[in-house]
């Protein structure tokens, strides 16, 4: 289990169950401040067959911070073997699109809404 | 002295047991009683006084009583003895006044055999006595006058007529004749002496007169002798008998008046004397009294006014002794006490303070002092601990600021270097903004553009941002392009100027294929951000907006142009005339750019035709975006509220509007990112 959590954010892994937990609101400034939880997400994926990234509790994530799950979910699509599952919430503005744009990014992705 | 000495410190020590209030109010009550005891004493002296005053003028009066009542009897007295000696009837009236004088003086005497023993009714025996007697003399008086009266006028005549007849005869032989001038010269003596005996009741008068009278008998008896031859003897002896009448009444006469003068003498003057006598003994067993009782009197106030006095006197002194005892004893203490402080003020911290063995206040404020003095040598002893502390900290302070010092310059190195890194930053910074504003469309090309009205707003956030948007005319149409750079700094405004370069190289060489547009914009981007090393993208759309031509029959009937949309943005507004919104999702038009190689797969290509008056409005993030201070974003629903709203008015007043609701909504809140905002309208 790694957990970490920063102004008005907080990041949650939990290896076992392959689930990455981002909750509240990210606008780290630029990719290099999103290193932190790049590194989470990689080590999530890692020799994992199937992984859940729960983002249904992410109130805002800024231009960056799609980019950097954008970069995750192509470099899925390429590995392959993974079986991806994102939870949303319909009630957040960013994430009807963006979530929209990483299911047409990988097919494969599974989005939920809850 | 000593011995002196102890008994007060054993009283002290006694009077210190009782509390200082208590002692002053047992001052208060002595010179209370002191002042009592004073006041009563002053009110006896002066009941003492009045009474005093009272009895001895009482006394006085009495005596002035006696003396008045001595002298109404003496003149009295004197009254009668010039009525016995004159005879003067009319004194008789005088003397009966003051013998009423004499009664009523003597009356207050009368009864009171207490204090005067049987003296006033002696007196008043003597006096009624004295009355009778003078009572008596005075009727024998009055019967002898009336006799001799009688004599005189009866006799007197007789007598005197004979003589003057006989003597007168002419032819008197010699010797007869000058013994009847003889007797007529001694009867006149005698008569004088009668007179005279009448007047002053003196039995001489009488005698002379009986002499006198012999005397003209003798004469008479020679001249009868003489004259035996004459015939004028019956004569001589009618005369001689008339004269031996005469003698005879006056002897009668003489004898009453003796009476009288015995009895004058006698009874009347025993009487007098009896009475002086009485009133002088009265008189002086009178005033005798009333020295004795004043002087008791004196003497009993004296005595009174000693015992007073000698008692004010001595409860005067055991007050004032009892007094300054007790203020001895709030004195002394209080003075040691006061030395004591004195030199513990002045910092004589080994003066020993004595245990007061008292039981009052100052007893315990020395105890009081005494626990001052253990706290201030504790505080002392502190402070020194504290000194002793506070150099040895001041040493490790010292450590401290050098081994500080030694960091500091460290740190100041570091600082120096952190500057120039600042430095270099905010040049980047500056050249940043500069890229950005530089490559924005001027003014008077947003006017050139003759089919639409156009007004652009672009504000970055604190830093740079990489919000981008551009209007370039190609030949009757106009290409807009609106883009936002994932990121801040130089290396997104390095990615814009890409962006805005390809794109104005792309609409240059007249590519009119969009989705072709956009796949090679793409690729170059995607080639370019790889070559910068950095992993920024950005979502970009192209609006290729196209007037009615000649040749365009097929469109609608009042359209006035056309707009193409390609690539992936925010969503493309465009409000009717009608006052309706319509939407142009922008989601399937494509991918941000830089983020795949290939997006020819989710390109799209969406249309809208523009009617006079419609508006197209497009925004960055930044807009809808933007958060107040408790993070609820602007949203795009109230951007078009916004927008229609104020729909009828200029596009710049419209921009205006919307710029102005936003930065309301932010407030005080932080801006997070760019903002752009361009309303266009088809003329």
């Amino acid at each position: 289990m790694t957990e970490f959590s920063g102004e008005n954010y907080a990041a949650r892994c939990d290896v076992g169950a392959h689930l990455v937990t981002l909750s509240g609101t990210l606008r780290l400034n630029g990719i290099a401040e999103y290193a932190p939880i790049v590194a989470l997400l990689a080590n999530a994926a890692e020799d994992a067959t199937a992984m859940t990234l729960d983002l249904s509790a992410l109130e805002f994530l800024n231009s960056s911070g799609i980019a950097v799950l954008s970069k995750f979910v192509i470099e899925a699509r390429n590995r392959g073997d993974l079986a991806l599952t994102i939870i949303g919430s319909g009630a957040i503005p960013w994430q009807g699109k963006s979530l929209q744009n990483l299911r047409r990014l990988m097919p494969s992705l599974v989005v939920e809404f809850r | 002295m000593n011995e002196d000495g102890d008994s007060r410190g054993g009283l002290q020590a006694r009077l210190r047991r009782v509390p200082i209030r208590r002692r002053i109010f047992y001052t208060l009550i002595l010179y209370t009683l002191a002042v009592a005891v004073m006041v009563v004493a002053g009110w006896q002296v002066s009941l003492l006084t009045r009474d005093y005053r009272q009895d001895s003028a009482a006394l006085r009066e009495q005596t002035r009583k006696a003396t008045a009542m001595r002298h109404a009897i003496n003149t009295l007295g004197v009254l009668g003895d010039s009525f016995l000696r004159s005879g003067d009837t009319s004194q008789i009236a005088q003397f009966n006044v003051m013998a009423g004088e004499v009664e009523r003086t003597l009356d207050p005497f009368i009864g009171r055999t207490e204090t005067l023993d049987l003296e006033p009714s002696r007196l008043h025996l003597s006096f009624e006595g004295y009355l009778q007697a003078f009572g008596k003399v005075t009727a024998l008086s009055m019967s002898a006058h009336e006799l001799y009266t009688g004599y005189l006028s009866s006799s007197e005549d007789l007598m005197q007529q004979r003589l003057l007849r006989l003597a007168e005869q002419p032819d008197l032989p010699p010797g007869i004749h000058e013994n009847l001038l003889q007797a007529r010269f001694e009867f006149a003596k005698a008569r004088t002496a009668i007179l005279a005996f009448m007047n002053s009741r003196e039995g001489l008068g009488a005698v002379q007169a009986v002499a006198a009278l012999r005397r003209v008998g003798e004469c008479l008896q020679l001249a009868v002798l003489l004259d035996e031859r004459s015939g004028f003897s019956e004569d001589f002896r009618g005369a001689q008998r008339a004269l031996r009448g005469m003698m005879m009444e006056t002897a009668r006469i003489k004898t009453l008046v003796d009476r009288r003068t015995q009895t004058a003498n006698g009874f009347l003057s025993l009487y007098r004397i009896g009475m002086n006598r009485s009133a002088d003994h009265l008189v002086e067993m009178v005033s005798a009294r009333e020295g004795a009782l004043q002087d008791s009197l004196k003497r009993d106030m004296n005595i009174t006014l000693a015992i007073t006095g000698a008692g004010v006197l001595l409860l005067l002194l055991v007050g004032l002794a009892a007094g300054g005892l007790i203020a001895r004893s709030i004195r002394d203490p209080l003075l040691r006490l006061n030395a004591l402080m004195r030199e513990v003020s002045e910092g004589n911290w080994e003066r020993d303070i004595a245990a007061d063995d008292g039981q009052d206040e100052i007893a315990e404020m020395t105890r009081t002092l005494a626990g001052f003095k253990r706290n201030a040598l504790t505080l002392r002893e502190m402070e020194v601990e504290k000194q002793v502390m506070l150099i040895r900290e001041k040493e490790e302070t010292e450590q401290a600021l050098h081994s500080l010092d030694q960091a500091h310059h460290e740190i100041q190195i570091l600082n120096d270097r952190l500057n120039e890194e600042n430095l270099r930053l905010g040049t980047e910074l500056d050249v940043s903004r500069r890229l950005q504003r530089m490559l924005l469309p001027r003014p008077e090309e947003l006017a050139e553009v003759a089919p639409l009205d156009i007004a652009a707003f672009m504000e970055p956030a604190t830093e740079v941002g990489g919000d981008y948007y551009d209007v370039l005319a190609d030949g009757d149409g106009v290409c807009i392009g609106i883009g936002d750079v994932t990121g801040h700094g130089l290396e997104s405004g390095v990615v814009m100027l890409l962006a805005q370069s390809a794109v104005r190289t792309l609409v240059t060489a007249e590519e009119h294929d969009l989705p072709r547009l956009l796949d090679v914009l793409n690729r170059a981007m995607y080639q370019n951000i790889r070559r910068l090393g950095c992993e920024k993208n950005l979502s970009f759309a192209l609006l290729d907006y196209r007037p009615r031509g000649a040749g365009e029959e097929d469109l609608p009937a009042g359209v006035a142009g056309r707009l193409h949309i390609v690539g992936q943005h925010e969503s493309v507004l465009i409000l009717r005339c009608s006052g309706t919104i319509e939407e142009l999702d922008t989601l399937e038009l494509g991918l941000p750019l830089g983020l795949v190689d290939r997006i020819g797969a989710y390109t799209g290509v969406a249309a809208a035709d523009l009617f006079p008056g419609d508006l197209v409005v497009l925004y960055s993030d930044g807009i809808t975006e933007a958060a107040d201070a408790n993070g609820l974003l602007f949203g795009v629903a109230r951007l078009k509220e916004e927008l229609l709203r104020h729909a009828p008015a200029e596009v710049s007043a419209i921009k205006d509007a919307v710029i102005a609701a936003v930065r309301a909504h932010i407030g005080d809140a932080p801006v997070y990112d760019d903002m752009t905002l361009l309303v266009i309208r088809q003329r």
